[in-house]
């Protein structure tokens, strides 16, 4: 019982941080449109960095929802039944593109990070 | 009463799934057979073989779907426990990002030139690598089309996290931060949910990833478009 007022607890405050990142995201989306969920991690990290909020009073729920973050995306990944045909057509060669593209990407931006981390290691030492 | 009901069996049977397909992928050990992939697979063969609409599974999928907001937000943890190594390597961390996004765009006009891709597909294409909230605007300003992109997006995501054990042990990515910061720019959140099962400094610099790849992102279209 103990245990389940306070995962309740420590979902409430990351729902109140989320809550709050979308309307402040609202309250500027005609400048710049930056997702509540973004905001909403930028104030939570503040909020701990402040020490406003104890690492402890999120803890556990927040690394619980972690090891299981992949699950959340499993009916987003389902909806593409219903997109399926908007790309029908070309769908092979989007695939292709897509996965030549992602790991184009993924290998040149660690590379260039990894090389520029060395880089700043070697000059500190 | 019954949509309550169609919507919590649909809820248990994408946890049952996902929970097996965690296991399925930590018995045969291929990185191909993401959980995300092989429970979302399964599920659309039971709506396939049941004759079940997807608005049907949507009951219970929308309620799921509604965590994906909150699960961002928890991402500030391992960014905190991390965050005197991701603040000490900033600038390398930006440096990084800025080759994704200029990689992303000059590898989809080329790849769309080459493979004679419709001008509309190609708009929707450009934002793929960012997470959806900020990919859906920025092909707004670019005048492609949403539901492509928000597909583009997903399948991206699944690539990303596949193909993330790979690119890192033969590109030779040595450092936690780059090998994040890799994952979390080519493929946003779900790359993330990745990056997060290797180990908790490559998940943290990929959450910073989806942040400032997002945010730089929109800034290089505004200026473009």
């Amino acid at each position: 019982m103990k245990k389940i007022i306070k995962t309740l607890i420590q979902l409430s405050i990351i729902l109140l941080i989320y809550f709050v990142g979308n309307f402040i995201s609202s309250l500027i989306e005609n400048i710049i449109v930056i997702p509540g969920n973004i905001i909403g991690m930028v104030l939570l990290f503040i909020l701990l960095a402040t020490g406003l909020i104890k690492l402890s009073m999120i803890e556990e729920t927040g690394d619980f929802i972690i090891r299981y973050m992949g699950f959340f995306f499993v009916p987003l990944t389902v909806s593409l039944v219903e997109s399926y045909n908007l790309i029908e057509s070309s769908i092979f060669q989007i695939v292709i593109i897509l996965f030549i593209s992602c790991t184009t990407v993924m290998f040149f931006s660690a590379k260039v990070t990894d090389y520029l981390i060395s880089f700043r290691e070697k000059n500190n030492d | 009463m019954t949509n309550i009901i169609i919507s919590i069996l649909f809820i248990l049977l994408t946890i049952i799934l996902y929970k097996f397909s965690i296991y399925i992928n930590k018995k045969f050990k291929n990185t191909f057979l993401n959980p995300i992939l092989v429970s979302a697979l399964i599920i659309v063969l039971i709506l396939k073989i049941f004759n079940i609409p997807y608005s049907e599974y949507y009951k219970g999928g929308k309620v799921i779907l509604s965590g994906l907001g909150p699960i961002v937000v928890v991402l500030a943890i391992p960014l905190y426990r991390n965050r005197y190594t991701i603040l000490k390597n900033f600038i390398p961390i930006i440096g990084g990002i800025i080759v994704s996004i200029i990689t992303t765009f000059v590898s989809i006009i080329l790849l769309c030139k080459l493979f004679k891709i419709d001008e509309m597909i190609f708009l929707s294409l450009l934002s793929k690598s960012v997470t959806t909230p900020v990919a859906i605007e920025s092909t707004k300003l670019l005048g492609g089309n949403e539901a492509i992109t928000v597909a583009a997006a997903i399948i991206t995501g699944i690539i990303g996290a596949a193909i993330a054990p790979i690119i890192m042990k033969y590109g030779k990515i040595k450092n936690n931060i780059a090998k994040g910061i890799g994952i979390g720019a080519s493929s946003h959140a779900i790359g993330t949910s990745k990056a997060v099962e290797i180990n908790e400094e490559v998940g943290a610099a990929s959450s910073v990833a989806i942040g400032v790849t997002g945010f730089l992102t929109i800034i290089a279209v505004i200026i473009f478009s």
